[in-house]
């Protein structure tokens, strides 16, 4: 909860927090470089060559692959919490660059807040499990909340005060905006 | 005078209870983000036209084109929150949007006409609307009034995490296991964290 209410306020007032960086988006570092043998046939899609790169730099996740036609360079983002990576084949040079993205809270707190659903990959579903628990939960904390109001009677006032001015605010924007 | 404790609780609920209605659209409209395709919510609606005239106003060829944007909108009596963007030198496209319903408004530079197409939205596209809408860069009002509440209900998060969590520990008995709940949360976030 902590972390969806502070990414939240990180990108509604994203220029702000930019202005505390040098740069608009986290520097990318090169990790490492080097060479590529493996050839593949030509019927490999872009997302099976990047699966096997990634299985064969060590660096199997979650991920997602772009680029790749006309012989351009393939370039595999593989998303993680901490240290994003990307990852660049190109078939021309039989060579990959591998950098990372330089940690920056404000990116953490957005990326942790994008991610959701279920691939292949067993941890990545277990956050996403854990995503969809805290959906539920906070459904079922907003219901729970108004029964253990009610069951205390000094604060029936001023509870139904906050209560309908909450609806009644809720209901007014949502019909005009 | 009331006691801290008194104030703490006090607060939980009736931040609680006020911000209730935007915990609500939070948690249902993830779900519906999450699982998209069970409601629907990843299908394009039509778009239906609403009208299309003769219109003239000069467009910046580079910048921003927020003002003229704004002008057209007034023009059309369709002021409220939008993106404007040139899909190509020509054409000035203009998505007026609300919870409810886009309006797209093209203008060619070329030929001088405005044209305007509706597209209404599901309920389930609605809540999603109001789940991605916040900060202050709308111009009306109310746009920046909806700003501040969404602030605000990250702030109310905020409080009541902390507030809950003081509550807990002024319940000896309920120590023991809170410390487990409150731990093993952080350690499966933690390692998640580290992990994926």
């Amino acid at each position: 909860m902590l972390m969806y209410a502070l990414s939240t306020l990180v990108m509604t007032h994203r220029d702000f927090v930019r202005s505390f960086y040098p740069s608009q988006n986290p520097a990318m570092v090169i990790e490492r470089e080097l060479d590529y043998s493996r050839s593949f046939p030509e019927s490999a899609t872009r997302e099976e060559i990047g699966l096997q790169i990634l299985r064969d730099i060590d660096l199997d996740g979650t991920h997602y692959v772009s680029g790749g036609k006309d012989a351009k360079p393939i370039v595999i983002n593989r998303q993680q919490a901490l240290t994003p990576r990307r990852i660049t084949f190109d078939p021309s040079t039989r060579k990959i660059r591998i950098e990372r993205e330089e940690f920056r809270a404000s990116s953490f707190l957005e990326r942790m807040h994008r991610r959701r659903g279920y691939n292949s990959y067993s941890l990545s579903n277990t956050w996403g499990f854990t995503v969809d628990l805290a959906v539920v939960t906070m459904a079922f904390w907003s219901l729970s909340g108004i029964w253990l109001w009610w069951e205390l009677k000094p604060t029936r006032g001023w509870g139904t005060a906050s209560w309908v001015a909450g609806l009644a605010l809720f209901a007014f924007l949502a019909f005009l905006l | 005078m009331p006691s801290f404790d008194k104030i703490n609780r006090r607060a939980h609920l009736y931040l609680g209870l006020l911000l209730m209605p935007w915990l609500l659209m939070y948690g249902l409209s993830s779900f519906i983000i999450i699982h998209q395709s069970w409601f629907g919510a990843n299908k394009e609606q039509a778009w239906e036209p609403l009208f299309e005239k003769q219109y003239s106003r000069l467009v910046p060829e580079s910048g921003d084109l927020r003002d003229t944007a704004q002008a057209i909108l007034k023009d059309c009596n369709l002021e409220g929150a939008f993106w404007a963007d040139k899909p190509n030198p020509d054409t000035l496209r203009i998505d007026r949007f609300s919870f409810w319903d886009s309006t797209r408004l093209l203008y060619s530079i070329k030929e001088q006409k405005l044209q305007a197409q509706r597209q209404r939205m599901h309920l389930s596209q609605a809540v999603i609307r109001m789940h991605f809408r916040g900060g202050y860069g709308q111009p009306t009002v109310r746009d920046k009034f909806w700003g501040f509440l969404v602030d605000l209900a990250c702030i109310g998060i905020i409080i009541w995490v902390a507030s809950g969590l003081l509550m807990w520990w002024r319940l000896p008995r309920l120590r023991n296991w809170g410390a487990v709940a409150v731990g093993g949360g952080i350690l499966s976030f933690l390692v998640l964290i580290w992990t994926i």
